[in-house]
């Protein structure tokens, strides 16, 4: 999905990456487990 | 049948929107377009008309068109000598309209607030009380059966009027009742910043017949001020709503409520509230009268139970005299004869310092703040009136007026808006002082201190104690008017520390006295002034001793203290052998063997010296140098002993040096934490509410100048937009680091913020904005900004906004430095580099831009197939009294936590988040849910409804009553080109059916909100905001799956268990939209345009939940949330 080869680890994202559901960009994610 | 004799009384409707209805030829107006209280002289017919049409609609009482009828507002009209000959025409008019009409229907002398409000300093006391009095004495003169205040907007004018009515009713010899009717507006307080209980407080030692609501809502947004008049105030409620929020359409002003549904809502009020006077205000017409009569037909009011709490008011809120945990704690450092600090900012006549002082009380949990500027060689009256006018718009506790001469007390009671106490009368001459300031309590209905002192002195046994006590009250009583429950009778307290052998006894004398006045004057509260009692003695020892003998006193009966609240230490943090000293010494128990009480309790005490010895005041560590141990408070979150250590770090230092070379480097160190992620927001506030309070510990000790030094920067969030929780945290971080701040608020125009910055010479500008609109305001302001000739730098944060968009939209449109700032912090370093001049406009560096991400799922075209559900019903509804409890299940804690509360994980290993959430996290979750339901701070409330709707291109149009609303949804630029309309079937198709909703939990939560944030709370406001937010929004998933079932879609609910209601097996599945269909909110990413709730707010009527619009579009009040209802499977989140 927008060119991102699926297995990409987040930390791999480009910086403009978003969510491709809610439009949250990289620093609004954080580590579950 | 006289007045008040009717069971149920009911009151005509509305007087100016019925006027502007009235055809009435130019010449009547002579110029005075808007003075409709000059129709009264000049044509009587049609205000005999206006009267006559609600005699036929039924109502029995009629108020006379003299709402504006006074000198002040008349004087706008250049009419001020003529209001005693229009307010005898009115209740002429009102009277022949009712003799013409053979009824029998009673008027009422209707007084409104003038234009002016004396609380903010509008006028004085004097000239509106001129008016007032004039208008009530011509109105009683014509003949008026009662007066109506009405309209109430501001305390201080309500004390005003009432005073003026009954001094007036007393000369004229006649008893007529006098009602009081405050206006509520739709934040919950009067316009000034009152809410109910202050009211009442402050309305109910006056003889008054009624108290009651009109005007500003309808009668759904009364219902909770309502209910609190009716359990607590004894006499008669009033309830003359308008005919629903009124809303502008098509540009002219319209009242939503029909007559049935006015009606039925203000009949409920009578039958389940006790509601005993009814009316109508603006747009009601005689037929929402007629209906209210013929709703009202063989009702009877409930009966109410009455719970009277008696209590003292600032302009703001109440305190109860009554405390739940006793004592009420009565602030005594602001008293220039017992605080050396207090007496020299009178002395260098710095009010601001002397408000600091009553602030810091307040912040230490004293109910109310004493006031005594009586000091050698100064005016105290002219001191009192300044501080008073200060306390009085800017302390929250009440005032207790702190005075021996009458002129004084008086001075004070005619500037301060809420119910006063007065410190104090006595017996010593004899009863002619007591007198008078006895009947200056009456008039200005305030409480009172006696002090059991009489001709020969001092009353120093139980017995003389007792029966002075009772000698003034049965004068304060029996011949000056007043209830028992106005004394505060103080039984005096002696000091137990100075040897002198006639004392020993003294304080058990004054423990007992309590218990005797409490058991035989029954209604009358006590209160001592504790710390008397260790006059003489070591620091370290009085605040023990203090503690304890205020405990005793409580167990005796005592309700209020003097006494400084933040000395009182817990009887737990109180070692076992230094109570049991202090008890011997206070009950004069000599253990055999040992030393007098005295002298063994002073011996215990002998040895600790300092103030970190005082218990509470230290930890048992090795000692660490003030300085450091300062830091780690300030990083640690630490309040606990503050004041002890400034002020040991003050004997070494200047203030201005603390500050500098202590605080701010320490708060510097939080902000890097946080920055590196080691520092989650919520501590970071605890940090920033020890470095705000130690600032206000210093501020008095600094020189004028040293406390403006720092640079200055104005606040605000754009046009438009209301929210200013982002905002605020800028202000909180930079204000505690050394930057002063002017925080202009929300939906601030780019003129205010002009005039502002040039008014108060800013160094900076900060724009702050939610909304996707409001960054594109950000851009507009600028070039305005450069226009008006600023050059200063401006920083730009919010959601919206981002290093490009600033860079590239904005930093073009303004000749100064122009920066992003995407968080308080970055705010912060901006400012450092305004400091080191080194700030710069924020550049975007084009490799770093990668391709545009479009959000929303990619790939095949909807079905045009779906077959489309059946709807229980069509056109809105409305639905109150959910349970929060319902709610909590579907709360996303993960966005909660992480996203609004800043409790991240980050660089913290999985067991110690784990670790941080159950140990910290979810408690003050589980606190804010508990709390939420035990003061009711949360009510939800849905409108919503289903409707006819087909897609026409990009937009959905729904019909409803016969009428089309169109909302044309956008359509997004790159493929795969989604647009909201596309899930409908159009006309051709055979049509399709839209569910709407706008959900609030109310809006007591963001009053509760809102006093954390003035009370420097600032973590826990963040932790309350961001709740609130986020149970709206579970408001709306719950309403969501409520509406799929109704629908009959629900069959792939996310929950685990199939055919079980609520609450969710696993509420992430909620978030990835594992059901059917979708609900896309207005001014979200699918649908920005907030323009849609003009619509919205048509199909729903919101305003009947208590949901209003702003000019913007945005709704009122701030938790609230609206959304379309998509039941097309392939729906989904997008964004366009």
């Amino acid at each position: 999905m927008n060119g991102i080869p699926p297995g990409t680890a987040f930390e791999d994202l480009p910086p403009g990456w978003v969510c491709p559901m809610c439009y949250a960009d990289k620093s609004r994610f954080d580590e579950l487990e | 049948m006289a007045f008040g004799d009717a069971e149920i009384l009911v009151f005509d409707g509305a007087c100016g929107t019925n006027l502007q209805r009235m055809e009435i030829p130019p010449s009547a107006w002579n110029g005075r377009e808007g003075c409709n209280e000059f129709l009264n002289l000049s044509a009587p017919a049609v205000i005999r008309e206006w009267h006559s049409s609600f005699l036929s609609a039924g109502a029995t009482v009629l108020e006379t068109n003299t709402f504006g009828a006074n000198a002040i507002v008349l004087a706008e009209y250049g009419l001020a000598d003529r209001a005693a000959e229009i307010n005898r025409a009115a209740v002429a008019n009102a009277h022949e309209a009712i003799r013409r009409h053979g009824g029998a229907a009673h008027v009422a002398g209707a007084i409104g607030p003038t234009t002016k409000l004396p609380s903010l300093g509008h006028i004085a006391f004097e000239p509106m009380a001129a008016a007032f009095s004039e208008q009530a004495r011509s109105l009683v003169e014509a003949g008026a059966d009662a007066l109506i205040v009405e309209t109430c907007q501001d305390l201080l004018q309500v004390k005003i009027a009432l005073v003026s009515c009954f001094e007036t009713l007393d000369r004229m010899r006649r008893d007529v009742p006098v009602m009081v009717s405050l206006t509520i507006e739709n934040t919950g307080t009067m316009l000034v910043g009152t809410d109910v209980a202050a009211a009442l407080a402050a309305i109910e030692p006056f003889p008054v017949f009624s108290i009651g609501l009109n005007c500003a809502t309808g009668p759904e947004g009364m219902l909770s001020h309502i209910r609190y008049l009716c359990r607590h105030y004894r006499g008669r409620v009033s309830c003359i709503p308008n005919a629903g929020i009124p809303q502008v359409r098509d540009g002219k002003t319209h009242y939503p409520l029909s007559p049935d549904a006015f009606a039925a809502r203000l009949s409920s009020f009578v039958r389940e509230e006790g509601v005993s006077i009814v009316g109508g205000c603006c747009g009601t017409t005689p037929e929402h009268i007629r209906k209210l009569r013929a709703a009202l037909e063989g009702a009877v009011p409930a009966r109410r139970t009455v719970e009277e709490k008696p209590s003292l008011s600032s302009l703001y809120q109440a305190a109860e005299i009554r405390q739940e945990i006793p004592p009420f704690l009565i602030g005594e450092r602001c008293n220039a004869n017992g605080s050396r600090r207090f007496r020299d900012l009178l002395l260098a006549d710095d009010a601001q310092g002397a408000l600091r002082v009553a602030l810091d009380q307040q912040e230490d949990g004293a109910h109310a703040v004493d006031l005594c500027t009586a000091y050698a060689g100064r005016d105290e009256k002219a001191d009192v009136e300044t501080l008073a006018r200060l306390f009085a718009q800017s302390v929250r506790i009440p005032m207790v007026i702190d005075s021996t001469t009458p002129e004084c007390i008086e001075a004070a009671l005619r500037i301060h808006p809420g119910r006063c106490l007065v410190n104090s009368v006595n017996l010593e001459d004899g009863g002619t002082n007591l007198e008078r300031v006895c009947r200056l309590a009456k008039r200005y209905g305030a409480a009172l201190i006696a002090l059991t002192i009489h001709e020969k002195g001092m009353a120093m046994t139980v017995e003389e104690k007792v029966a002075t006590a009772r000698r003034i009250h049965d004068l304060a009583v029996h011949r000056y008017g007043l209830r028992p429950s106005d004394l505060l009778i103080d039984v005096l307290t002696f000091t137990i520390g100075s040897g002198d052998a006639s004392l020993v006894d003294a304080a058990a004398e004054t423990l007992a006295a309590v218990r005797r006045v409490k058991a035989e004057l029954p209604g009358v509260f006590t209160l001592l002034g504790v710390s008397n009692v260790s006059f003489g003695l070591s620091p370290a020892s009085r605040r023990v001793l203090n503690s304890v003998f205020l405990h005793e006193a409580v167990a005796a009966g005592l309700d209020a203290a003097i006494i400084d609240a933040a000395k009182v230490l817990p009887m737990a943090k109180i070692a076992e052998a230094d109570r049991e000293a202090s008890l011997d010494l206070i009950h004069n128990r000599r253990r055999e063997g040992a030393d007098s009480p005295l002298s063994a309790f002073i011996g215990r005490f002998s040895a600790r010296k300092t103030a970190q010895e005082e218990p509470g005041a230290g930890k048992n560590l090795p000692a660490v140098p003030p300085e450091e141990e300062l830091a780690e408070k300030v990083v640690a979150g630490e309040k606990d002993g503050l004041p002890d250590l400034l002020s040991i770090l003050l004997s070494r230092r200047p203030a201005a040096s603390i500050i500098n070379h202590l605080l701010v480097p320490a708060m510097r160190r939080v902000g890097d934490l946080f920055g590196r992620g080691e520092m989650l927001l919520p501590f970071v506030l605890q940090s920033a509410e020890v470095m705000k309070r130690s600032v206000d510990y210093l501020a008095p000790f600094m020189e004028k100048s040293e406390r403006e030094e720092g640079r200055r920067i104005l606040l605000a969030t754009v046009a438009g937009d209301v929210h200013d929780i982002g905002k605020n945290l800028v202000d909180i971080i930079l204000s505690n680091n050394g930057y002063r701040v002017v925080n202009l608020g929300i939906k601030v125009p780019a003129e205010t913020i002009i005039e502002k910055a040039r008014e108060l010479g800013v160094d900076a500008i900060g724009l702050s904005g939610l909304l996707v609109k409001s960054a594109l305001v950000m851009r507009e302001n600028l070039p305005q900004f450069a226009a008006a000739g600023l050059r200063v730098p401006v920083l730009l944060g919010g959601a919206a906004l981002t290093g490009k968009f600033v860079a590239r939209e904005c930093v073009p449109g303004y000749p100064g430095p122009v920066v992003y700032c995407a968080d308080a912090f970055a705010g912060l370093s901006a400012m450092r580099g305004i400091d080191e001049g080194t700030l710069s406009s924020t550049v975007f560096v084009e490799a770093e831009e990668t391709p545009a991400m479009i959000p929303g799922p990619r790939g095949t075209a909807v079905a045009r197939d779906n077959p489309v559900p059946t709807p229980p019903f069509l056109g809105p509804r409305h639905v109150e009294g959910i349970d929060p409890g319902e709610l909590f299940p579907y709360v996303n804690e993960q966005a909660l936590f992480r996203g609004r509360w800043g409790y991240r994980r980050g660089k913290m290993t999985a067991a110690a988040y784990e670790d941080l959430v159950r140990e910290k996290v979810r408690p003050m979750y589980e606190e804010l849910k508990a709390r939420s339901t035990k003061e009711n701070l949360l009510a939800p409330k849905v409108a919503y409804g289903w409707f006819r709707a087909f897609a026409e291109g990009d937009t959905l149009a729904v019909e409803h009553d016969g009428r089309t609303w169109r909302f044309p949804f956008p359509r997004q630029k790159d493929p795969p080109h989604l647009c909201i309309a596309d899930y409908f079937r159009t006309g051709e198709e055979g049509g399709d059916v839209a569910g709407f909703f706008v959900a609030t939990v109310g809006e007591a939560v963001a009053r509760a909100t809102k006093e954390l944030f003035a009370a420097d709370r600032y973590h826990d406001y963040l932790m309350l905001h961001a709740f609130a937010v986020e149970v709206t929004d579970a408001l709306a998933e719950y309403w969501h799956e409520t509406m799929r079932r109704e629908l009959g879609i629900e069959e792939d609910r996310p929950a685990a268990t199939p055919g079980l209601p609520s609450p969710p097996a696993s509420f992430s599945r909620y978030v990835v939209q594992e059901y059917r269909g979708s609900r896309y909110g207005f001014g979200y990413p699918a649908c920005p345009d907030l323009g849609a709730h003009a619509a919205v707010f048509e199909l729903l009527d919101p305003g009947r939940i208590g949901v209003t619009l702003t000019e913007s579009m945005e709704m009122v009040p701030e938790q609230s949330t609206s959304a379309i209802v998509v039941h097309h499977p392939q729906a989904k989140y997008f964004s366009v």
